[in-house]
């Protein structure tokens, strides 16, 4: 084919009807999640002719790979460039052929997912009788097409290092978002992997090209075990405008696909419990020591396969796995006595002032948390002819935990967390409380049309996904939502006992130890054996979650030449997805015991804290058994770019892409309607080598949230509550509770219109009219040098700037609350949302090649601002886009500083190296170091109004850091080959190996008393008299201020605090009480925390995890 | 750079047809919104506007002042209640309750963010903590809720007819404010009470009034006669006509 015709072809495609045709299809066809995936990846060159140094035109450029089926043929064009697109990942060998020139073959070229390698090929004139010059080894390894940001991890990677740690986030399920941590300016948090500053519900979660976000609360969907991924590409910025709807990064896996051979595995996993090693020390929280529980390993395993081939060679592949794995946990209770005097009184410990309690003995029991999730994959690839080829995949993750006299690992309110449940939270209640049986099921299914015409120069690429999630948390017993059904856990309510008073928990708990129950049998058992706040009844909270996200997408490509080479690329993507959430009160309604000064006629009482249900007219109640909220999001976006090889110098990559996302809630009415998401990008990329081998690179970009659906549930939408005071004998745990305490329903109120309800939550949360869309502006630059073959050593800087954010605020300090954007609009009384990211990572990467692998890097970086993200981390608020911390102004004050995540140093080491003993016989050894500095700490006291851990007393992290964390990581693989494909493997991978078991989390409460902050004071900088511990003579007049009182010679200061907050400790027994601002007076003092500063959580213990694989 | 062009041409076609396809989204306006009970209910100023019939002088007050308490139920509906007029002995309370009125809010806000209530019924009894009176019945009309996302109807106008011990009626305006000034905020004794976010910081809580209503610590005879009782207390009221803004 002669250039001619090429230009002919590409002129026609501009041509109305033609195009027009192509487009509306593709328009009707389309629309997905904003990141690409699967067949994306290019090669490209220039070829010339060695002895003249000009371009050669029209040379077959051949590309083959046991990925690819059939092989793909370009010619170069007058230039002699030619490209290669629609590649899926896989090793590569290229063939270039013309008359006159010896033929030239290079192989061995590694093709990562996304990714633009250039490689260019000088051609020797043909003599007579020559051979093909074939080239082995040290193809190109950097992208040189953008300035994307990221690290890819590959199967030579999950295959030789000790990744997914049993213990860590998503470890039994070993799912592919674990690995995303490895990755330069990738962190840990608690719902997820964390990138360049943001939070993991910011990220955009893939597989196989499909958004598997959780369409209500950001984090990933679907965990999908690495048995089936054949990479996982982890961008952490600097992206295209094709790619959107993200704050965060991206963490996008491609599973595996068949080939022309029948390749598969069978492997297990077995992580045993007793060989994990001891955790930290935990202070104890709250309630009273008279329950103790802790949470050990029992066992973690898998068992699965995986087979892969073809149906018909060279055209039809197919690909299927599936995985079972289990985990287990014990979770064991043990029940303490307190040492009390002949009155009944708590004998105290002389140095801590604290009760001292004894375990009974025989006091103890154990109950267990289970969980068991079954992968599945199921893959075809379909070459319908030389230029067009159709991939179908369909994935799962069904999970179920609990039930069978089993704690569930996740709870109903915190399904979507991916770590067993904290054993502290089983502590204060009950087993029926938790007799729960758990889904967490997910669903995918993609289907991907890759397109070429015109030679390759018209690419079309379209995508349709279904990605469905199925979470619930439901009565053990089979009874569902029936929440009328006595005699059942749906029937029975929850009731939480008195907050105040000490109760003997031998009376309250029905299954406690026999043991137990005659140590507490005495006269003074409420005060011996007592708990406060203890909760029985019923699970009381129960909820499904139905959620499903429909995505297209269509993308044309087209390649231009006018000063070098354009690749133009438009596309249309969007999704439109929904949210079915169900929830219920067990007994139809959630109790509990109200002491008579908090209840409004000064008796005791039991108050319903929850009961859904609406009002006609006054008094005129109608009680629901449960309520369904439907909501449902649009998103809708194009974009259009032009990456442009200037001179095939420079590449330009210049765009920009517009997205509309609106929201409704359960009245189906459009509530949130955001129109104003124009994201430009520019960047720049040079390769100073022209040989691929090296960039120097640039971007700015602006990318938009796609807001979770949480916002149109809970706001949105209402969530009918009503309420009411019972007398306390009415026993609503029991059969007829909820007849019997709405019989004995006292008149609550003389004023209001309704004497015996009050209603809440009965109106929707209004919207800004003028909201805007939360977006992040950011700028990467770099540059990367391959300095040894398959090796690239990088420096990159990241600049990240939130523009703003949405939230849901009250302009009235808690009596309205509207959603908008802080700091703008209708809430512009409030400040702007802050979160500044600068980083710079050194890095040198080699992919596995010369049986050895290498990837390590540092990052300095520093976050600041007065906003974490989508979720809240001192209490771990998930609730994207209407978390606390917006609530109030007053909650923002002394909010700027250094944020949660912040953590300077990041260190990274993963190195892999194989040992060929025999020709069958192999070691593979794999070593992970990782290391980085601690987070801030702050002092946390109690708002007013939201209470315990609100109120910043000093500025965000003036309480020092914690410390650093690091963990040493091995991983030894036994290789037995019997034949060329044919491998058993042992291994054996040990995680934390020396245990180091620093904290992760403090307890940062400095008091639980109301305080009013310090403003812009920092430790150092405490003016006094705030800090200054304080001794309250007897003289003390309550009616009086501190400071009347201090006037008074009734307040004594023993030591002053040196322009800081002391650290809490004991004097004469009782914990020190120090001076601060007191939102009800100038100055007061407040009853300081002794645990604060304290281990509240420990990095995961060591743990060892043991495999056998048979690969064929 | 024809063929550029047109690739330009046929993106810019498929993204007006997408458009075309899903529609532009647009929002919903904001419903309209009182403040319920928690709030302790709108504390009101009545103004009389009539004169007063004969035999009627001393006993209308010029200026009144009270406290109602709105509620609102399924289909717009809105009742309210005021304090000054408990339940009668035996009134279990409920849709037939005589202390109670009633009338239909609108569904969504108007161009200038108003929500009316055209007229409730009127509610009335024995006003124990206004022994001058006796008896006080209210029967309003033409109510005006500020509404939308920013004032979510925590301010109103209207008029009412008030007839006291029975036989007084005269018709006054009314304007509004909640969270209620005498029976959330509590009574003030100079303007820092009234700032909408208080001053942590010194010990003064938040007043939670709306930041853009011109308001300040008000003592006038209206106030310290029905509301505080005591010459030296004032709360926290407009210092302009409704709307009230500053």
């Amino acid at each position: 084919m002669d250039r001619t015709t090429l230009r002919r072809r590409v002129r026609g495609i501009g041509e109305p009807g033609r195009l027009r045709a192509l487009l509306v299809a593709a328009v009707m066809l389309a629309c997905p999640s904003a990141l690409a995936q699967g067949s994306t990846s290019v090669l490209t060159g220039n070829v010339i002719d060695a002895s003249t140094r000009a371009p050669v035109p029209d040379v077959v450029v051949t590309a083959t790979s046991p990925s690819l089926q059939g092989e793909q043929v370009v010619v170069t064009d007058g230039s002699g460039l030619y490209r290669v697109p629609q590649l899926p990942s896989g090793t590569y060998t290229l063939r270039f052929e013309k008359e006159t020139y010896r033929p030239y073959t290079r192989t061995g070229i590694d093709v990562t997912a996304d990714r633009t390698l250039r490689l260019n090929v000088e051609l020797l004139p043909e003599v007579a009788g020559s051979e093909t010059v074939t080239v082995v080894g040290t193809p190109p390894v950097v992208d040189v097409g953008s300035s994307t940001v990221g690290s890819t991890m590959n199967s030579d990677f999950i295959r030789n290092l000790a990744v997914s740690r049993p213990n860590g986030l998503g470890g039994a399920n070993r799912s592919f978002d674990s690995l995303a941590s490895t990755a330069p300016n990738a962190a840990n948090d608690v719902y997820g992997v964390a990138i360049s500053g943001s939070q993991s519900p910011e990220n955009a979660y893939l597989i196989d090209g499909i958004s598997v976000n959780d369409p209500a609360y950001g984090v990933n969907g679907s965990p999908l075990t690495v048995e089936f991924i054949d990479e996982v590409n982890v961008i952490t910025g600097g992206y295209m405008p094709e790619y959107g709807r993200t704050l965060g990064g991206a963490l996008s896996a491609t599973t595996k696909s068949g080939g022309n051979e029948f390749h598969g595995s069978v492997f297990g996993t077995w992580t045993p419990g007793g060989l994990t090693g001891a955790p930290g020390p935990l202070t104890i929280q709250g309630g009273t020591p008279a329950v103790l529980t802790g949470r050990d390993l029992d066992y973690i395993w898998d068992l699965g396969a995986t087979l892969g081939g073809y149906i018909i060679k060279d055209k039809l592949w197919f690909f299927a796995g599936v995985q079972y794995a289990k985990q287990r946990y014990s979770y064991t209770r043990t029940y303490q006595k307190a040492q009390v005097d002949g009155s009944g009184n708590f004998i105290n410990d002389p140095e801590t002032g604290q009760p001292i309690y004894d375990p009974i003995e025989g006091g103890t029991s154990r109950r267990f948390g289970t969980e068991k999730t079954i992968n599945f994959i199921g893959k075809l690839t379909f070459l319908i002819s030389s230029d067009h080829r159709l991939s179908v995949s369909v994935t799962g993750t069904p999970t179920t935990g609990g039930g069978d006299g089993n704690y569930p690992i996740r709870i109903p309110g915190l399904l979507q967390a991916r770590n067993p449940t904290n054993p502290g939270t089983y502590a204060g209640s009950g087993f029926n409380v938790f007799n729960l049986s758990t889904k967490n099921d997910s669903l995918n299914v993609s289907a991907e049309l890759n397109s070429s015409f015109l030679d390759k120069r018209l690419l079309l690429d379209v995508r349709f996904g279904w990605h469905h999630q199925l979470d619930e948390g439901v009565p053990a017993d089979g009874s569902e939502f029936q929440t009328g059904l006595d005699g059942k856990l749906s029937g029975t309510p929850i009731l939480i006992t008195s907050t105040s008073d000490l109760q003997n928990i031998a009376r309250l708990e029905p299954d406690v130890p026999a043991a137990v129950r005659q140590a507490c049998s005495g006269p003074f058992a409420d005060v011996e054996c007592g708990f406060t706040g203890y909760a029985i009844g019923g699970p009381g909270f129960i909820e499904r979650l139905k959620l499903d996200s429909y995505q297209g997408r269509g993308v044309l490509t087209f390649l231009v030449q006018g000063a070098g080479h354009h690749v133009i690329k438009g596309g249309v993507d969007g999704a439109i997805s929904y949210y079915e959430h169900t929830k219920a009160y067990t007994g139809k309604a959630a109790w509990q015991y109200l002491n008579g000064n908090s209840t409004p006629d000064g008796l005791d009482a039991l108050n319903e804290a929850r009961r859904y249900g609406t009002l006609t007219a006054p008094d005129q109640a109608v009680t629901l058994d449960s309520i369904t909220a439907k909501s449902k999001s649009t998103i809708v976006g194009f974009f259009i770019q032009d990456s442009w090889s200037i001179l095939d110098k420079v590449t330009l990559n210049v765009g920009v892409r517009y997205d509309t996302l609106s929201l409704a809630g359960e009245d189906g009415i459009t509530r949130i309607a955001l129109k104003d998401q124009i994201s430009p990008r520019i960047g720049v990329v040079w390769d100073p080598t022209q040989q691929g081998r090296s960039k120097v690179y640039a971007n700015y970009g602006r990318y938009y949230e796609n807001i979770p659906l949480d916002i149109a549930d809970r706001e949105l939408s209402i969530e009918p509550q009503i309420y009411g005071y019972s007398d306390t004998d009415c026993d609503p745990v029991g059969v007829g509770g909820l007849a019997r305490c709405d019989a004995a329903k006292r008149l609550t109120s003389g004023v209001r219109p309704n004497r015996r309800w009050r209603q809440g939550s009965a109106d929707q949360v209004p919207v800004d009219p003028d909201l805007k869309s939360p977006a992040n502006d950011e700028v990467v630059a770099g540059a990367e040098y391959e300095v040894l073959a398959n090796a690239r050593l990088g420096l990159n800087y990241t600049y990240r700037n939130l523009a703003r954010t949405v939230e849901d605020m009250s302009n009235d300090e808690a009596n309205t609350y509207f959603i908008g954007n802080p700091g703008e609009g209708i809430a512009d009384t409030f400040p702007k949302a802050k979160r500044t990211y600068h980083a710079v990572t050194l890095s040198f990467t080699k992919t596995f090649s010369d049986l050895w692998q290498a990837q390590v890097s540092y990052t300095w970086s520093r976050l600041t601002g007065n906003y974490d993200g989508l979720y809240r981390p001192e209490d771990n608020q998930l609730d994207p886009n209407l978390n606390s911390t917006f609530d109030l102004k007053s909650l923002l004050l002394n909010q700027d500083g250094n944020l949660a995540a912040d953590t300077t140093h990041n260190i990274k080491v993963f190195l892999a190296k194989e040992f060929v003993v025999l020709p069958t016989f192999s070691i593979t050894t794999g070593l992970s170091f990782t290391a980085n500095s601690g987070p801030p700490i702050n002092y946390l006291g109690a708002q007013v109004i939201y209470g315990p851990g609100q109120a910043y007393i000093l500025e965000r992290g003036s309480g020092g850091r914690l410390p650093w964390v690091t963990s040493l990581d091995a991983r030894v693989s036994f290789n037995v080959r019997f034949t060329k494909d044919s491998v058993v493997t042992a291994s054996f991978e040990g995680f934390n190996l020396f245990n180091s078991q620093r904290p992760v989390t403090v307890d940062q409460n400095y008091t639980f008393d109301n305080v009013g902050p310090i403003i812009g004071a920092r430790n150092g900088s405490v003016p006094a008299p705030y800090g200054e511990i304080v001794r309250i003579g007897p003289n003390y007049d309550p009616n009086l201020t501190f400071d009347q009182n201090r006037a008074a010679g009734n307040v004594e200061t023993i030591q002053a605090a040196n322009g800081s907050l002391p650290k809490p400790r004991f004097i004469q027994g009782a914990a020190a009480q120090v001076v601060v601002p007191d939102p009800f007076q100038a100055h007061g003092f407040v009853n300081t925390n002794p645990n604060w500063g304290k281990p509240t959580n420990y990095q995961p213990v060591r743990s060892f995890r043991f495999s056998l694989r048979f690969t064929f | 750079m024809h063929s550029r062009a047109s690739g330009l041409h046929a993106v810019l076609l498929a993204a007006v047809s997408l458009v075309t396809l899903t529609g532009c989204p647009t929002a919903a306006p904001t419903p309209c919104l009182i403040q319920r009970p928690p709030l302790q209910g709108y504390t009101i100023k009545f103004t009389l506007q009539s004169t007063p019939a004969a035999g009627c002088e001393a006993v209308l007050p010029p200026i009144f002042a009270d406290n109602w308490r709105f509620d609102g139920f399924s289909d717009s509906e809105i009742w309210v209640k005021s304090d000054s007029i408990p339940y009668p002995d035996g009134d279990e309370g409920g849709p037939q309750s005589t202390v109670l009125g009633h009338g239909t809010f609108t569904e969504t806000p108007d161009s200038d963010n108003i929500c009316t209530i055209a007229e409730m019924t009127s509610f009335g009894g024995e006003a124990p903590d206004l022994p001058d009176f006796g008896t006080i019945s209210y029967h309003p009309s033409g109510l005006r809720f500020l509404d939308g996302a920013r004032y979510q109807g925590s301010t109103f106008e209207g008029n009412v007819d008030i007839t006291f011990g029975g036989t007084c009626t005269g018709t006054y305006t009314m304007q509004g404010l909640t969270p209620s000034p005498i029976g959330l905020i509590g009574p003030c004794v100079d303007d820092s009470l009234c700032d909408p976010f208080g001053d942590p910081a010194n010990g003064i809580l938040a007043s939670g009034i709306n930041p853009d209503y011109a308001v300040s610590c008000v003592k006038e005879d209206w106030v310290t006669t029905f509301l505080t009782g005591d010459p030296a207390l004032g709360i926290c009221f407009f210092t302009k006509p409704f709307p009230g803004l500053k």
